[in-house]
């Protein structure tokens, strides 16, 4: 089977570039999408959740939040606003801030409408990190 | 022959300057090295960013932005983004002077300029009509910084205040050179010649996911923010860079100057001696006689 390509770009740095795949699947605002060799050519919005590639030696998991998911011809380039790699997770802020979330969102105090769109975020991104983290 | 001594304060004034350059030029190679990390970690992601919205722009029909919109409006506002620090060669002079090349090009407008790092405004403010100067907390502007200058210029552009706005900066090529330049932000543009290009290179149109509109609505400002970060961003490399050059060569032009002074000092002490010598050497020969 053909492979493709992988590009995952953030602000702060290249995650991986050119990273061979045979199959990956992707958390958009959509739900999940998964692409193979010869996918057709879409554009469209990421959620946060985990970005799943595997590639011939192993399967491989990055976090991705917020973006743009581009798959033109052989290649599919994320552009996300932050991303790690599994080993890059840091487990006990991971789990500080899903408590931190947790107690925000329990409604002891009253927040805004846009701090509790922040928080709910929060809270994903956080359950987010600590589900990549098992999978290690 | 009294001034062996002057030549001795000189060498040791020269000792004490090379000392400092050395040291400044080791401490902005690993701030550049930081820098660039940055920029060069930045750049893949604006690049591709820039693209996408650049094609899906051309291949979606009839898509308007408030941020691709011309605006009827002469007014115009130049972000400069120079340093605070000066000691880094041609970095704020060469960008001085293309703000002056571009100001007398773009005479029709009414420029203002907005300042980020005070060595340019200090150098052309007199000029131009001046605006506003950005300070940060901390010496590097941090991502949340940059994005509240890049909101408050664009709703002056989206409120229809002004009709273009342009930023003035290094960009970053390498540690040894910067390139100097002008670059419209807003309103964004896609000439129609790329629009011919990009459809011809893409005859077929992309699967959108919600849907091209909505993408875009979340891309556009994105690209417009991001795009304000590189520059910031390619501007403080290339000032650790241009700095770190200026130190190197400042510290090669005192090392220099040490060694020729020594020389000289050297001379004129043989001399000294010489003469000594031979004031003693031709007294005791005259009480010999």
């Amino acid at each position: 089977m053909a492979a493709f390509k992988l590009n995952l770009f953030t602000p702060k740095g290249v995650i991986v570039k050119d990273l061979e795949c045979n199959d990956i699947t992707i958390p958009t605002v959509r739900g999940e999408i998964n692409i193979l060799p010869e996918h057709t050519h879409i554009l469209t919005e990421l959620g946060t959740g985990i970005l799943t590639a595997k590639t011939n030696t192993g399967v491989r998991h990055f976090s991705v939040t917020a973006g743009l998911c581009r798959v033109l011809k052989d290649t599919v380039t994320i552009l996300s606003f932050t991303s790690e790699k599994v080993q890059d997770i840091d487990l006990e802020r991971a789990k500080a801030a899903k408590a931190k979330a947790m107690e925000n969102l329990s409604g002891k105090i009253s927040l805004t409408d846009v701090d509790l769109i922040k928080n709910r975020r929060k809270l994903e991104r956080a359950e987010m990190r600590l589900r990549l983290a098992n999978l290690k | 022959m009294a001034n062996i001594k002057e030549l001795k304060k000189k060498i040791k004034s020269t000792k004490g300057t090379f000392k400092i350059t050395k040291a400044m030029k080791l401490v902005s190679a690993a701030k550049l090295n930081k820098a660039q990390v940055r920029i060069l970690g930045l750049r893949p992601y604006s690049l591709e960013l820039e693209d996408t919205v650049r094609t899906v722009s051309a291949l979606a029909q009839d898509y308007s932005n408030e941020y691709f919109l011309p605006k009827d409006n002469n007014k115009a506002i130049v972000l400069v983004i120079s340093s605070d620090k000066g000691l880094c060669g041609g970095y704020n002079s060469s960008l001085a002077k293309t703000i002056r090349r571009f100001t007398n090009e773009h005479k029709d407008e009414d420029l203002k300029f907005y300042w980020i790092g005070k060595k340019v405004r200090d150098l052309i403010a007199r000029d131009v009509n001046s605006g506003k100067t950005f300070t940060f907390a901390k010496q590097d502007p941090s991502y949340e910084e940059v994005r509240k200058i890049a909101d408050e210029l664009g709703s002056m552009f989206v409120a229809g205040e002004v009709g273009k706005i342009y930023v003035a900066y290094n960009s970053f090529i390498s540690a040894i050179a910067f390139d100097s330049k002008v670059r419209q932000l807003l309103p964004m543009q896609v000439s129609t010649l790329d629009k011919e290009l990009i459809k011809t290179k893409y005859p077929y149109d992309f699967k959108y996911e919600p849907g091209a509109e909505q993408i875009l609505d979340t891309l556009v400002p994105e690209v417009y923010l991001t795009t304000v970060y590189t520059c910031v961003l390619d501007a403080i490399a290339s000032e650790h860079g241009s700095r770190m050059n200026a130190m190197e060569n400042a510290s090669k032009n005192s090392k220099e100057v040490i060694k020729k002074l020594s020389l000289k000092m050297n001379k004129m002490r043989q001399a000294r001696i010489t003469t000594e010598l031979i004031e003693v050497v031709s007294g005791a020969e005259s009480l010999n006689g």
